[in-house]
């Protein structure tokens, strides 16, 4: 199991009915790469509050299903993206509800106190994880032939069962 | 002394026969059939679904039809088919092969895309021929002939991007009697792994006399319920082996029926809806983007409103008339149309956003 407790984890909150604190902060911390640093989730929430992404002091983790406004903030907050006056004033995650429908990440006309299962808690940190990418890829050319190893949509036509040379840097 | 000896021979027949019957049917299934296609590429983590359990992807590991394969954070994978086709799973992405099949016409290939991003790469057939891609939710297919295409799904959302040829959209059929037993397996077997997952933290947690209650009281309910979702897993596992009795078949009647009845309908789809060359389709819940107002999204700012008005009228107007009022909007759009006619070969989208 510990070979792949990241991907049992992620399967896991995929599948729940009821979201609570502790599928939030493991999900923050499967993003940032830092899931299997830390046994419990009592210190992965713990890392979340010291992060600043949530305050989760004080909450039973296990029992208390996690708000659509504390899913809004945490996810705004841990993808650092834009934040509106209000929210930086206040930090109420009424704003936080708010930002999240400006910037695309849940519909609108939802409220602070709505419940969420797993897979509703996964699909707004995704949005937030894409918003962030496609943020920090701003302005910098897009080519999706690179991942497969062609530099063009003609050399992949031309030799499409060619080498797939897949790296990081996305250098060929 | 020599009945001894007959029962023994006797419990070696029958485990045997159980031998047999277990493992060499799994064993002939894999060595029949022949791999829809193999992991060309893989940088992190990758799990395949596989005889019922998740086990860990290396490069060159085989594909079958029917395997689901999914990815983890900061993970990517590239799978080859048999026909030259390649799928790109980006990070955390799950998909099912639904289907894999190559005939003297072409070949057809369609997976369901879970959760995730997809780039998918099928060659164009020779003449006469067709090679179909087709990528689908419980919602919608969406597919290509022999091109690039791009989708990406999470939870409700879809979206595909017809990158080097026209792409459609349709609704998609209702789920079959083998899909829904395979996605309550799959469900269940996630379950269950979630829960081994909690007693693990559970014991780590006992460590800290602090949280000993708490930690005993979740081990104790993690092996209460894993007793319970082991059952239910072999119980779909037969399902999926087409092995049960009566009273599954009965289930997977009613799973059906309810699926059925319950098939989730996306408006406005009720038809084959073509996706140019270049251009987007989105799906959001029950309601369909088509591609023209998903390029109407794209090029304006979609929160700006008229003086005066509400939510309602805004995005009424928005999607029907072309008079918005606010920043950056039609010139943006034509801005964006001529740099996107103009833009080099090799880069799809366009090279300046913001005007």
């Amino acid at each position: 199991m510990a070979a792949d407790a990241e991907m049992a984890a992620a399967r896991a909150i995929q599948v729940r009915s009821r979201a609570i604190y502790a599928d939030l902060c493991r999900l923050v911390l499967l993003q940032r790469g830092e899931f299997s640093q830390f046994k419990t989730d009592a210190e992965r929430c713990q890392r979340i509050t010291a992060l600043g992404i949530l305050n989760t002091d004080g909450i039973d983790i296990y029992k208390t299903p996690v708000s659509l406004g504390a899913t809004a903030k945490a996810a705004i907050y841990a993808h650092n993206l834009e934040r509106s006056l209000m929210l930086r004033l206040t930090g109420f995650s009424w704003y936080a509800l708010q930002n999240a429908e400006a910037l695309g990440l849940i519909e609108e006309g939802l409220n602070t106190g709505d419940q969420l299962s797993g897979a509703e808690l996964m699909q707004i940190f995704d949005e937030a994880n894409n918003l962030a990418e496609e943020k920090s890829n701003w302005m910098k050319p897009e080519n999706p032939y690179r991942e497969f190893g062609y530099e063009t949509y003609e050399d992949m036509y031309q030799n499409p069962v060619g080498p797939a040379k897949l790296n990081p840097q996305g250098k060929k | 002394m020599k009945d001894l000896k007959n029962r023994f021979v006797k419990a070696v027949c029958h485990t045997s026969v159980l031998f047999i019957s277990f493992f060499v049917p799994v064993a002939l299934i894999h060595a029949q059939e022949q791999p829809s296609g193999k992991i060309m590429s893989l940088v992190g983590k990758a799990q395949i679904f596989e005889n019922n359990q998740w086990k860990n992807l290396q490069t060159g590991s085989p594909v079958f039809a029917n395997s689901s394969i999914q990815t983890g954070y900061n993970s990517k994978v590239i799978v080859l088919f048999r026909n030259g086709g390649q799928i790109s799973l980006k990070p955390n992405t799950t998909i099912h092969f639904n289907q894999f099949a190559m005939a003297g016409k072409g070949s057809s290939v369609e997976v369901e895309l879970v959760n995730g991003s997809v780039n998918s790469f099928i060659p164009k057939a020779e003449e006469g021929k067709s090679n179909m891609f087709k990528v689908r939710t419980a919602t919608t297919v969406a597919g290509v002939r022999g091109s690039f295409l791009s989708a990406r799904r999470h939870g409700q959302r879809f979206a595909i991007k017809a990158l080097h040829s026209p792409a459609f959209v349709e609704p998609a059929p209702a789920a079959s009697e083998q899909e829904l037993v395979r996605a309550s397996l799959m469900q269940a077997v996630a379950q269950r792994d979630g829960l081994a997952l909690q007693a693990e933290e559970a014991k780590a947690a006992m460590q800290n006399p602090g949280a000993l209650e708490g930690a005993r009281m979740r081990l104790e309910d993690a092996q209460t319920k894993t007793v319970m979702v082991t059952e239910r897993v072999g119980a779909l596992r037969a399902m999926a082996a087409d092995k049960q009795g009566t009273a599954a078949r009965e289930e997977i009647r009613d799973m059906k029926n309810q699926a059925d009845k319950q098939a989730p309908k996306v408006q406005g789809l009720n038809r084959e809806v073509p996706v140019a060359e270049g251009n987007t389709a989105r799906t959001e819940g029950s309601r369909l983007v088509t591609p023209y107002q998903a390029q109407l999204l794209e090029a304006r700012p979609h929160q700006v409103y008229m003086p005066g008005q509400n939510r309602m009228e805004g995005n009424f107007f928005f999607m029907n008339f072309d008079n918005q009022a606010g920043l950056g909007n039609d010139f943006q759009r034509m801005f964006n149309n001529i740099n996107r006619f103009g833009r080099p070969t090799d880069t799809v989208i366009p090279g300046i956003k913001k005007f």
